[in-house]
């Protein structure tokens, strides 16, 4: 009558420790699945905080000056249009097919898309220019200024 | 007595294998947990560099307004969300605070900012930044 119960407790003993390791694995690989999740999410929007909004303050401060700067219409809403200095060529950025997008041509050409590269995924962009020089640019809810000084000619 | 004997010998046969069993267990759960509070770690310090970076985008955006000669109020406010978007004050996860002074000359007026990026919730300085604008009088070329 001793020998089931002295296995019983074996076997409970047993499966208790199984139960403790499935347990911590199981833990440990939800955490891990969470932190690479929200470290993915986190990548994401830095990259588009980075390529939307940074990279056109970066290109508005090194075009030279409001002269160089314009606003036209694009595929999708406003391009925003920095001229190389002393040149004909223009980097164009905008919103296409929920991308934002550069292109780089000439100043007299029309805006093709097929000749743009990606720089980040992008639902809306808007773009605004003040007269005294504010470059104000939304995307996706995320607002940011660059301030074109005077100088530069169209 | 020969079943005390048996007794004994079966209880260590029984412990001789449990034991490592055990042991292997309680180590690997220590280590589980060491791994996990690494993973604690690596989180809290993504949402830090995410609020510096956060910071940082919104000091600088306030700055390039200020240049352009849009100049807040000494000690104004402006409130946003954790995606950086304008929002009231009850929504905000970050605010930036605009300390100005103005030194008046005689063509004009230099104005001098420092812009403090905030968390909303613990009021926790995040960056800071200082700016200068002049602004010449009417008249002055």
């Amino acid at each position: 009558m001793t020998e089931p119960k002295k296995r019983n407790s074996t076997s409970l003993m047993l499966l208790l420790l199984y139960a403790l390791l499935i347990a911590s694995l199981l833990v440990l690989t939800l955490a891990g699945a969470r932190l690479y999740s929200d470290t993915m999410d986190a990548r994401d929007a830095h990259a588009k905080q980075r390529s939307a909004l940074s990279y056109i303050q970066s290109q508005t401060a090194a075009c030279g000056g409001k002269g160089n700067i314009r606003l036209i219409d694009g595929p999708e809403g406003p391009a925003v249009c920095l001229r190389e200095p002393e040149s004909d060529f223009e980097t164009r950025i905008y919103l296409y097919e929920n991308a934002l997008r550069t292109e780089f041509s000439r100043v007299t050409a029309e805006i093709d898309p097929n000749n743009a590269e990606k720089l980040c995924d992008l639902k809306t962009f808007k773009a605004e220019l003040s007269e005294s020089g504010l470059l104000t640019i939304t995307a996706d809810g995320m607002t940011a200024g660059a301030y074109c000084d005077g100088g530069g000619a169209a | 007595m020969i079943d005390y004997e048996e007794k004994r010998s079966e209880t260590r046969h029984r412990m001789g294998f449990m034991t490592p069993l055990l042991v292997f267990v309680l180590a690997f759960v220590a280590c589980c947990g060491v791994i996990a509070c690494v993973f604690l770690r690596a989180a809290v310090i993504s949402d830090e560099a995410a609020r510096e970076s956060a910071g940082i985008a919104l000091c600088r955006s306030a700055a390039e307004e200020f240049r352009a000669g849009e100049i807040p109020e000494n000690g104004e406010k402006a409130y946003f969300t954790k995606d950086m978007a304008s929002c009231a004050e009850a929504d905000a996860y970050y605010y930036i605070e605009t300390e100005v002074t103005a030194a008046e000359t005689e063509t004009g007026a230099l104005y001098a900012g420092k812009i403090t990026a905030y968390t909303a919730g613990q009021d926790k300085e995040i960056y800071a930044l200082n700016v200068r604008c002049y602004q010449p009088k009417e008249g002055t070329p």
